[in-house]
């Protein structure tokens, strides 16, 4: 618990598992989002980046799905240790 | 005598394989395709099952029952209503997980559910094994597994709907799960519950694809060399069926004729009817037929792979910039073999807002019908019909033109979304889906009867009045001249000063039904023989636009018009139906249309300074 540290899913590296911890209630797709199954504790990992940068896609619950940045910003999640 | 028949509604993410369950059950073979939205008008569908008739709709694919897009309200509003007397939600075996969360939101808000899970020999294959019985008794509801690609399944859920069918009103039991997180929270509970994984990596082929096709080095020339061979093949291969179909056509006209003379029918009738009507309508078919025979069933079998997602995902970041959608890439490449179709794809774009944008621009990419202009165009004047290297100039020329029309796509659509439909930009959550075995056979025979015979219907409904209209205006003479010369003389000015002549615009003006009849229209005007004339070759038609003092500057300014200008009578239509406004409509039409006048006047004026 000690060395848990928040990050917003945007930052997290490529093939790093991070939980998610929480959605800003701001985000404009926080419904949708929660609807894809994007909820609290559920890994998430980032596995390709587009050619120009954005968006990204993730691997979440045996889904990838594609997230603009501005999306995965909102979303904050933990790393989880190893890989 | 559907009053008889049990509505039934067949609701499910997309890429759960509904479309493949319905056509198993109803055995019309409906056509299933692996993106997000394919199924973009409901599709309908009887059967039979013992004593009773079953209808089938099939549902536009959805995320949650809140709608986020059209295609999501009209899946849902259906769903819920007392028009559906039960729901078949359709559950992916290989994701039950994120399936289970729209599952439970049908299972809440209709009342008589039955859940079938798709798709189990694939999960199987990636040693997912679902307790099916612990699962209904989760739910409540039963549980069917199925495998409609092989018809796994199907008897014990037909059966189901015939018992489930019987149920009446009060019989039914209502469940609330509460908000959004709970039942997420419940269909994680659920999944634990009844499903065993035994392997972590459940998409592992995928990645490695996925590894090519989206990294930064390679994915975007992969993507532009998938869609050059498409063209390619598109373009050049459509070449030999469009002679013999024409050929063909020559011949029944010859027989008509000679039928005509039989008959004792006059002059002016054997010409309006055959020289006009007919001739106008086999020129359209000759023309747009093959190209599209081809194109459709590629576009085809790159969206049952999978591919399309892929592109909208590998270019977001330019729409982005543009505050558009990823997703209108998609519509685009379907612009690319006809604008109608084009216009109806950004059906799969949930917000209205970009949606519109996106319906607004599609015309600014080149449909199949205007290929022929700048191949001809581009084959006399900028590669020299002569010269060497003609196929490959041309296709650099065919290249350049594509480039230009998206960046103008990009373009404009920046300028829409700054002015008339600001707004927030929305969503970009796409999934990308497991690539998927194309079925070859459905492949060409769907991709046939939904979009090239439904383009074609529509084409010759407006060819064969238009070719009637053409062939008055050229043969009703007031004093000494048609009417055709009158309007070509009224357009000649501002003609001029777009770098074209009198003839040239009208002819666009009247190849309004359809752009493939313009370079015909435009040698038929010069030749001033009544009706459409087959020019035999490249060389004789060479010879025509020369005779009229075309020069490279000529050719340039047409090739730019033809990319910029009012959308054909069929997209226009399709763009009023998908819209329902006619303000949309009327700026769709002014919209390329100013574009178009803009560059040519701009070209002219620039090109007259060095040429």
């Amino acid at each position: 618990m000690s060395d848990k540290k928040l990050i917003s899913l945007d930052k997290l590296p490529l093939n790093c598992t991070g939980e998610i911890e929480y959605i800003k209630k701001s985000c404009r797709n926080y419904r949708r989002l929660l609807e894809m199954g994007f909820t609290k504790g559920c890994s998430i990992t980032p596995l390709y980046l587009s050619p120009m940068g954005d968006p990204a896609a993730y691997c979440i619950r045996g889904t990838v799905i594609a997230l603009r940045k501005e999306d995965a910003s909102d979303i904050l999640i933990v790393q989880k240790e190893g890989i | 005598m559907y009053d008889d028949c049990c509505v039934i509604s067949l609701a499910g993410n997309p890429n759960t394989g509904k479309s493949t369950v319905f056509n198993a059950l109803t055995g019309l073979r409906q056509h299933t395709g692996n993106w997000t939205g394919k199924t973009v008008v409901t599709a309908e569908g009887k059967f039979y099952y013992k004593d009773k008739c079953f209808k089938i709709v099939d549902l536009p694919g959805m995320y949650s029952v809140n709608p986020n897009s059209p295609d999501e309200k009209a899946a849902v509003d259906f769903m819920s209503s007392k028009k559906s007397s039960l729901t078949v939600a359709v559950l992916d075996a290989t994701n039950l997980e994120r399936n289970l969360i729209l599952g439970l939101q049908i299972i809440e808000q209709c009342s008589n559910v039955i859940v079938c899970v798709n798709l189990i020999d694939e999960a199987e294959k990636k040693n997912i094994s679902i307790d099916l019985d612990m699962l209904s008794s989760l739910l409540g509801v039963p549980v069917i597994g199925t495998n409609a690609r092989n018809q796994k399944g199907l008897d014990k859920l037909k059966e189901t709907i015939y018992n489930c069918a019987k149920l009446k009103n009060d019989e039914k039991i209502k469940t609330y799960y509460g908000n959004i997180s709970n039942i997420v929270k419940k269909a994680e509970k659920i999944y634990n519950m009844s499903v065993s994984c035994c392997c972590s990596n459940k998409c592992g082929y995928d990645r490695k694809i996925d590894a090519v096709i989206l990294s930064r080095k390679f994915g975007i020339p992969i993507m532009l060399f998938m869609l050059g061979i498409i063209f390619w093949i598109t373009i050049f291969g459509a070449n030999y069926p469009s002679q013999i179909l024409s050929g063909a056509f020559n011949f029944i006209e010859e027989k008509l004729i000679y039928l005509f003379n039989y008959l004792g029918f006059s002059e002016n009738i054997k010409g309006f009817f055959i020289y006009g009507m007919y001739r106008t309508l086999s020129w359209v078919i000759a023309v747009m037929l093959p190209p599209m025979a081809i194109f459709f069933p590629l576009f085809t079998f790159m969206e049952d792979l999978g591919v399309l997602p892929r592109i909208a995902f590998n270019l977001d970041c330019c729409f982005k910039k543009a505050k558009a959608h990823g997703k209108q890439v998609l519509c685009m490449c379907m612009g690319f073999g006809c604008n109608a179709a084009g216009v109806t794809a950004c059906r799969i774009i949930d917000s209205p807002r970009e949606r519109l944008i996106a319906i607004l621009t599609n015309n600014f990419v080149p449909c199949n019908g205007r290929y022929p202009t700048l191949i001809a165009l581009s084959t006399i004047f900028v590669a020299g019909i002569t010269g060497s290297f003609v196929s490959i100039k041309v296709a650099l020329v065919i290249l350049i033109a594509i480039v230009l029309s998206v960046a103008i796509t990009l373009i404009i659509s920046r300028l829409l979304a700054e002015t008339v439909l600001k707004g927030m930009p929305s969503s970009f959550i796409l999934e990308l889906p497991p690539y998927r075995r194309p079925q070859y056979g459905k492949i060409i025979v769907r991709s046939f009867l939904d979009r090239t015979f439904f383009v074609l219907l529509r084409a010759i409904a407006v060819a064969a009045p238009a070719g009637a209209i053409i062939w008055l205006l050229q043969n009703v003479t007031i004093g000494d001249t048609n009417i055709i010369n009158y309007i070509s003389q009224l357009l000649e000015p501002f003609a001029f000063l777009m770098g074209l002549d009198g003839f040239i615009l009208l002819a666009f003006i009247l190849g309004i039904p359809a752009n493939e009849i313009v370079i015909p229209l435009i040698i038929m005007f010069y030749l001033g023989n009544g009706s459409l004339t087959n020019t035999e070759s490249v060389t004789e038609m060479a010879n025509v636009f020369f005779a009229h003092g075309w020069t490279i500057k000529t050719a340039i300014c047409t090739m730019i018009f033809s990319l910029n200008h009012f959308p054909c009578a069929t997209t226009l239509w399709t763009i009023f139906k998908e819209t329902k406004s006619i303000k949309w409509t009327l700026l769709s039409f002014i919209l390329p249309t100013t574009v178009g006048i803009t560059i040519c006047i701009a070209a002219n004026f620039v090109m007259s300074l060095f040429l």
